[in-house]
């Protein structure tokens, strides 16, 4: 086996083997990565060969900065064959290696991944559980491998209730691939950032995202309309076996149209038709943390019906060489500057 | 197309201009910005330069600032925003507050991005004005790098002025005093400014930081002989005031910040919440040169860091990597670069090896340097953290919230059905909650009673808290007691190995005291012995981890309720233990009583016998007969008392009402309360 960077002519296949990895997610996808590389990040594209075959990699994220250095970031990876622990595990060595190496270059003193997984295996030793995740983590998760009823049926009665009334009630839901939707989207999600106290990102982030996504047929925007008034809008991920919701925003004004539940059950049913097994609900707050920030919004996400699912979370490896430098530097810097 | 969302608001006598929901200008109090960031830098260029002058905008594109160059007749202008969207409406909506300043003949227009066209031209100006957005990505930031900077210079005259919009120095200080730190290192002389915009306030995003800077040290007498003709806003007193910023953000900013070398050390500044400053306290006069030069030496580094306003859980996440890393290892890679350190650096890091075992068992004051060492540690894994700025929930402020509130399951012991602690129920600075089954916590009971054995009178009334639930219906006290609930009734039973006393939670003196229930002491007693052991476990994580942590208590709240929680299981544990002795001093009497199969069980030793009888099991095992509905019955009789009367009605209620519709025990609880 042996381990080397990717190149563009690897995008399929690379592509390919995320997809239908259990433990990957679209943050391993060569798109994510390319949009991640053109909003600054660092990026490297990394293959594990055997015989010729690719069989696992990751995909490194790294922010560069002077005051402290970026992990070396891998969510939703790294993409290992998981399903054969032996292979996994001297995967997983070759890995260890290259980051350390990768740490030297770029002195970041800790490299943080977080596959998709839900049980630890003993091969990622004296890994040390992250203080942050990159991953929202738990997560609710609907399964979409049924019909309209059998979609309905999963979820709770008052979320039901809710798909039907936007229906009734005339609720329109439009979607892109394109930017046609983004700058409603924006004036939504800009809405309840600044409702909820949340920072959100400006709409320049959204427009590249669906740039890069879109066209793909790896991000969709959705905007729920009633009588013309944007009432909810969302950014959805498709890949894999999973669809994501990634972002999302509500009119406060027009909460009684219910349209986001209409939004979601639309998303729901794109996924399924796209053969997506999963519908990431991306994070919810813990059941018994009623002032927990996003508690509001998880108990909306509830009643989709979705299975709580618990991820083995971000997992970090400390290069002590690197961290031991930054402190280093930061110990010399005395205040200079002059007035 | 804009990448941004641009949008003019109506504003009751004006007009106010967003980009992606950010304020850029309120045209009421334009002039308070336009006017310190233009005329200082025109006013200061005219007397160093004394000829026309030119002068470069980048970003600016509402021309607001560049009306304000060519209203005090600049020969030339050029100006670069990469927002065709921007430059558009500065022509057409905002050209009635600018002036028509883009299309005068003296300026030249390049929508195109500021770095690149810096990049690739070659002419000089007198004075050259930044005026971008705030930076919250990594192409805003670009345009507060060293690098960026070091190309302004170079496109300065001798002796030309660069005068740039920052961030607000009180709301992110480190960020600011970071640009500071960054036009001084390209050589740029800074002068930092504070300006009070009233619309700027009024969205919350605090007095505003600006910087005029020089490649040639700007002298105080410069600055003081200043003057602004024609200025609607700034007077010489204006500025002058605009030249004092807060100390509180000095002190907290400068020991954070650092030298912009790449985008993302700015980003990771921003992203980082900080203390949002009241507004008051002492003020530093940087236009007195000497006085800011010796302030600014005398904030000290690690010394007196504080800490931004993370989340508390942010603290208590690193605090737990910090417990957790190898130490030895990190101790060693310390010392092999130690030959780069400077001499006190040195020897705080031979402070640290040294003192680390005290450290570690908390001995240590948090004035010492080795744990000053260690607190610099924590910062520069805070900076390693917030350097990637896609980190789950980390987009967000979480406005208001305090602590405890945590989406990762970051715990010194598993938190399960034997083990109820680690709860903020127990992190308090006294338990008044307890905590029942599936974490439901309700307010602790305050009971008053006689416990057996206590002397008459006053002196033997207990006042007690049922501060620890082992099961949803039995609790141990403060006091070390074990009670009962007596299903929702308001009566408690006072169990002890040789009898149980019903208590009224509003009377102390016993009611009645019953034989005991063996199995339901035994139970509680295995009870209490998993809760022992689950208390052991807690404090011996917890006085490990306390042991280093507790110098953090000052600034991290976790740790503050960490410290509550081991002495509050720290107290339950010895309640437990006294309840447990309790339990198995003494025993039931001998002669434990048959309880005949037919009866019907209304509570701990009370029964209904034939649908009628009411009969009591006495604390030595003899049967008696309350007479309740009929007078006599098969044993003795105990004499009528209102409160047991009361007692045996709560619990003929409360078994009429866990009756169904057709149950054939309705209509004998329903006789037996009728006419009570």
């Amino acid at each position: 086996m042996k381990i080397t960077s990717l190149k563009k002519e690897h995008f399929k296949l690379w592509n390919d083997l995320a997809a239908c990895s259990e433990g990957s997610g679209f943050m391993q996808s060569w798109e994510w990565s390319e949009f991640k590389e053109a909003e600054g990040a660092k990026v490297e594209r990394l293959g594990i060969f055997d015989g010729g075959k690719l069989i696992a990699g990751a995909i490194v994220y790294r922010v560069e900065t002077t005051l402290g250095v970026s992990p070396l970031a891998m969510p939703h990876g790294p993409v290992l064959p998981w399903n054969d622990p032996g292979k996994a595990e001297a995967c997983f060595s070759l890995l260890k290696e290259k980051l350390a190496a990768m740490a030297e270059r770029t002195g970041s003193p800790v490299a943080r991944f977080e596959p998709f997984i839900f049980g630890r295996p003993a091969f990622l030793g004296a890994a040390l559980r992250a203080p942050v995740d990159l991953v929202p983590t738990p997560t609710l998760m609907v399964e979409l491998d049924k019909d309209d009823a059998g979609l309905l049926a999963t979820m709770t009665q008052k979320g039901r209730y809710n798909v039907r009334l936007a229906g009734r009630r005339g609720v329109e839901v439009a979607s892109s691939a394109s930017n046609d939707l983004t700058g409603d989207f924006h004036e939504l999600f800009d809405l309840t950032c600044s409702r909820h106290a949340f920072h959100g990102e400006p709409v320049g982030f959204f427009t590249r995202l669906m740039e890069a996504l879109g066209p793909a047929g790896l991000a969709r925007t959705y905007l729920a309309s009633y009588q013309g008034m944007p009432a909810a809008a969302a950014v959805a991920v498709f890949f894999g076996g999973r669809a994501t919701y990634l972002y999302g925003g509500t009119s406060p004004f027009l909460r009684n149209t219910m349209a986001s539940y209409a939004m979601h059950w639309r998303i729901m049913r794109d996924a399924r038709d796209k053969g997506l097994k999963l519908y990431d609900l991306y994070g919810i707050a813990p059941s018994d943390k009623p002032r927990h920030p996003y508690a509001k919004f998880s108990a909306f996400k509830a009643r989709f019906g979705g299975t709580l699912v618990k991820t083995i979370g971000a997992q970090d490896i400390y290069f002590y060489p690197q961290l031991a430098k930054t402190l280093v530097s930061r110990l010399s810097a005395g205040v200079k500057g002059a007035a | 197309m804009s990448r941004h969302r641009l949008e003019v608001r109506e504003v009751p006598g004006g007009r106010a201009f967003y980009i992606d929901g950010s304020l850029q200008f309120d045209s009421r109090d334009e002039a308070v910005y336009h006017e310190a960031l233009a005329l200082p830098a025109l006013a200061l260029a005219a007397a160093r330069l004394k000829r026309p002058l030119e002068a470069l905008v980048l970003g600016g594109g509402d021309g607001l600032a560049l009306k304000r160059l060519l209203d005090r007749g600049v020969k030339r202008a050029e100006l670069v925003d990469y927002d065709p969207g921007v430059l558009a409406m500065a022509r057409d909506e905002f050209s009635g507050f600018n002036g028509g300043s883009l299309d005068d003949e003296r300026v030249k227009v390049h929508a195109g991005d500021a770095i690149k066209y810096l990049a690739g031209s070659s002419g000089l100006f007198d004075l050259a004005l930044a005026d971008f957005t705030f930076p919250e990505d990594l192409a805003g930031c670009s345009l507060f790098t060293r690098s960026f900077f070091t190309s302004v210079r170079a496109r300065l005259a001798s002796g030309g002025l660069f005068a740039m919009n920052a961030v607000s120095p009180d709301r992110f200080p480190a960020a600011f005093w970071s640009v500071y730190r960054t036009l001084a290192s390209a050589r740029l002389y800074p002068r930092p400014l504070r300006l009070s915009i009233p619309s700027f306030t009024s969205h919350g995003y605090g007095d505003w930081g600006m910087f005029l800077a020089s490649p040639r040290p700007i002298k105080d007498a410069e600055l003081e002989a200043l003057r602004f003709g024609g200025a609607s806003w700034l007077t010489v007193k204006a500025f002058r005031e605009s030249l004092r910023l807060r100390v509180s953000g000095i002190e907290h900013g400068l020991p954070l910040s650092g030298i912009i070398k790449k985008p993302g050390d700015l980003l990771c500044l921003i992203n980082m919440q900080e203390h949002s400053f009241s507004g008051g306290g002492a003020l530093a006069d940087f236009s007195d040169s000497a006085a800011a030069r010796g302030l600014l030496a005398g904030i000290p580094g690690a010394e007196k860091l504080r800490w931004p306003q993370l989340s508390a859980e942010w603290e208590w996440r690193l605090m737990e990597t910090l417990r957790v890393m190898d130490w030895e290892l990190f101790l060693a890679e310390l010392e092999k670069n130690a030959a780069l350190l400077p001499g006190k650096a040195l020897e705080e890091i031979r402070l640290l090896r040294k003192n680390l075992p005290e450290l570690l068992k908390g001995a240590v004051p948090d004035t010492d340097r080795a744990w000053q060492v260690f607190a610099l540690l924590m910062t520069v894994l805070v900076f390693v953290n917030m350097a990637y700025p896609d980190n789950a929930f980390a987009k967000g402020y979480y406005g208001g919230s305090s602590g405890g509130d945590s989406e990762l399951d970051i715990t010194f012991f598993m938190q399960n059905e034997r083990s109820p602690f680690h709860d903020p129920v127990f992190q308090g600075g006294e338990v008044m909650q307890t905590l029942l089954s599936a974490g439901r916590p309700r307010p602790a009971q305050f009971v008053r009673y006689r416990a057996p054995g206590a002397p008459a009178g006053p002196a033997g009334i207990k006042e007690d808290r049922l501060y620890f639930a082992l099961s949803d219906d039995s609790f141990v006290s403060k006091q070390g007691e074990l009670f009962y609930n007596v299903g929702k009734t308001p009566y408690l039973v006072n169990a002890r190995a040789d009898r149980f006393a019903l208590l009224d939670k509003l009377l102390p003196e016993p009611l009645f005291e019953f034989y005991p229930d063996p199995a339901a002491v035994q139970a509680a007693l295995g009870g209490m012995e998993q809760h022992i052991k689950a208390a052991d476990k807690a404090l011996d994580s917890y006085s490990k981890w306390l042991a280093w942590a507790r110098p953090a208590a000052v600034f991290s709240s976790e740790v503050r309720a960490n410290s509550n929680e081991a002495k509050n299981i720290a107290e339950i544990r010895g309640s437990l233990i006294t309840a447990s002795q309790r339990l198995q001093q003494g025993a039931a009497p001998a002669g434990r009583p048959e309880i005949p199969a037919e009866w019907l069980k209304l509570g701990a030793g009370v029964y209904l016998v034939d649908d009628i009888e009411i009969v009591f099991v006495g604390r030595d095992g003899t049967f008696f007969t309350y007479p309740y509905q009929q007078a006599g019955g098969r044993y003795p009789a105990l004499g009528k008392s209102f409160g047991l009367e009361m007692f045996v009605t709560a619990l003929l209620r409360e078994k009429d009402a866990q009756t169904y519709e057709g149950d054939p025990r309705r209509a004998v609880y329903q006789a037996l309360l009728a006419g009570k």
